[in-house]
């Protein structure tokens, strides 16, 4: 609900829902045009077989969720996250479609983030930011005016 | 006969709209004298209802993720929301506002130093992160004195680097496991941290080319005229809200009497 709450609220970038354009140039073949597949992204290849690697990711994702605490906030947010995208991955195997329902961007993006989540995870697990404040601060550190 | 019309032009000016608005308000009787007549006037900006509440829901989201280092969260009037944090947290806190799924704030707008030297931790660090999936911004802020090293943020953000170069330069600030940190905008000998309160505005030294030496020297700064200072405090109160509650009487235990036989 949140995460519909968050894309829902502003627009989404510009660049981040265009369709799968064609590159550098439309060529011309007996009458026919073909388009060349890119991201239109600099350094982003198209991904082939988007399915299978969020598929790997996610599994993976949950897998590290497991060690954290069940009563973590982390943990529950993350996993409505992953389960509500995993969902979508597999009910829909259009890659098109499967843009716009997740509402992230081109699937590369959905993938580089998914990468993101996953070295968050692991590095939480060794954080622990679940457990109470470390330390109050001093009394008058955060007042304004002085 | 033929009536000639004379037509004066005046340049109403501000308070001649003033009277053109008045003089309107009387003939249609819409808005009084005291319904906020300036506010067709003047630019004010609007409020957002909605952006602060969404902040705020943000806000309450990532100190509930996040308990162990932040410790204090708020928005401001004008809808900015910043996370007030222990400086044990600033890689975690920055990493998780970078990675996570609703937060991915990719990108580090700034990174600056508050010198309040009044507080015991006199410089507080502030972040300001952008997000551009979501098209909304951050503050985060910790706080340190001048000889406790903070960590660096550049393994998060690579554009701290300047930015915490900066802030050594001019605040003295330490950052532990920054990759090259050295001065950034001061001379290349100079001494002191300039943008802390109690470095004088005039500096403690001035540069000159001397021909003897044939080189520029550095000499105690000579001013001219002696420094003066204004006391700008005006002589009502300024902020009648932030009033500090008064002291309450306390008893102290005085002696204790003795028994009496």
């Amino acid at each position: 609900m949140r995460l519909a709450a968050q894309s829902a609220a502003v627009p989404a970038v510009p660049g981040g829902a265009a369709q799968r354009g064609y590159g550098g140039g439309a060529e011309e073949v007996n009458g026919f045009v073909c388009f060349v597949q890119t991201t239109g992204l600099v350094g982003l290849a198209v991904a082939e077989n988007p399915h299978e690697r969020l598929r790997i990711l996610y599994s993976k994702i949950l897998g590290v969720l497991q060690n954290i605490p069940r009563d973590a906030a982390y943990r529950k947010y993350t996993e409505q996250i992953v389960n509500q995208r995993y969902n979508l991955v597999q009910t829909e195997t259009d890659v098109q479609k499967l843009q716009d329902k997740l509402n992230g961007g081109q699937i590369e993006e959905v993938i580089v983030q998914a990468e993101n989540e996953l070295s968050l995870a692991r590095k939480m697990l060794q954080w622990k930011p679940w457990e109470p404040l470390v330390e109050e601060p001093p009394t008058d550190q955060w007042r304004w005016p002085i | 006969k033929a009536c000639t019309l004379l037509l004066v032009e005046v340049d109403p000016g501000f308070y001649g709209s003033r009277w053109i608005l008045r003089a309107w308000n009387a003939i249609c009787g819409f808005r009084t004298e005291k319904n906020l007549w300036y506010l067709d006037l003047a630019t004010v900006r609007p409020k957002n209802e909605v952006e602060q509440k969404q902040l705020c829901a943000f806000g309450e989201y990532v100190a509930e993720i996040l308990p162990k280092y932040i410790q204090q969260v708020q928005v401001t009037c004008f809808n900015e929301l910043e996370l007030l944090i222990h400086p044990d947290g600033i890689i975690p806190v920055l990493t998780f506002l970078r990675d996570h799924t609703n937060a991915q704030f990719k990108s580090l707008a700034d990174l600056t130093a508050v010198d309040v030297p009044s507080r015991q931790y006199r410089f507080e660090i502030v972040y300001n992160l952008l997000s551009l999936r979501f098209n909304s911004r951050i503050r985060v802020k910790t706080y340190t004195d001048e000889l406790t090293p903070i960590d660096s943020a550049v393994s998060v953000h690579k554009a701290a680097n300047w930015y915490e170069r900066e802030v050594w330069d001019m605040y003295g600030v330490f950052f532990a496991n920054h990759p090259d940190l050295r001065r950034i905008l001061t001379d290349y000998g100079f001494e002191g941290h300039p943008f802390r309160k109690d470095f004088p505005l005039s500096g403690y030294v001035e540069v000159r080319y001397d021909d003897e030496v044939k080189r520029v020297v550095a000499e105690p700064v000579e001013l001219s005229q002696e420094f003066r200072k204004f006391d700008l405090n005006s002589p009502w109160e300024a902020f009648p809200a932030y009033r500090a509650p008064p002291e309450p009487l306390k008893i102290e235990a005085g002696a204790k009497k003795e028994d009496a036989k």
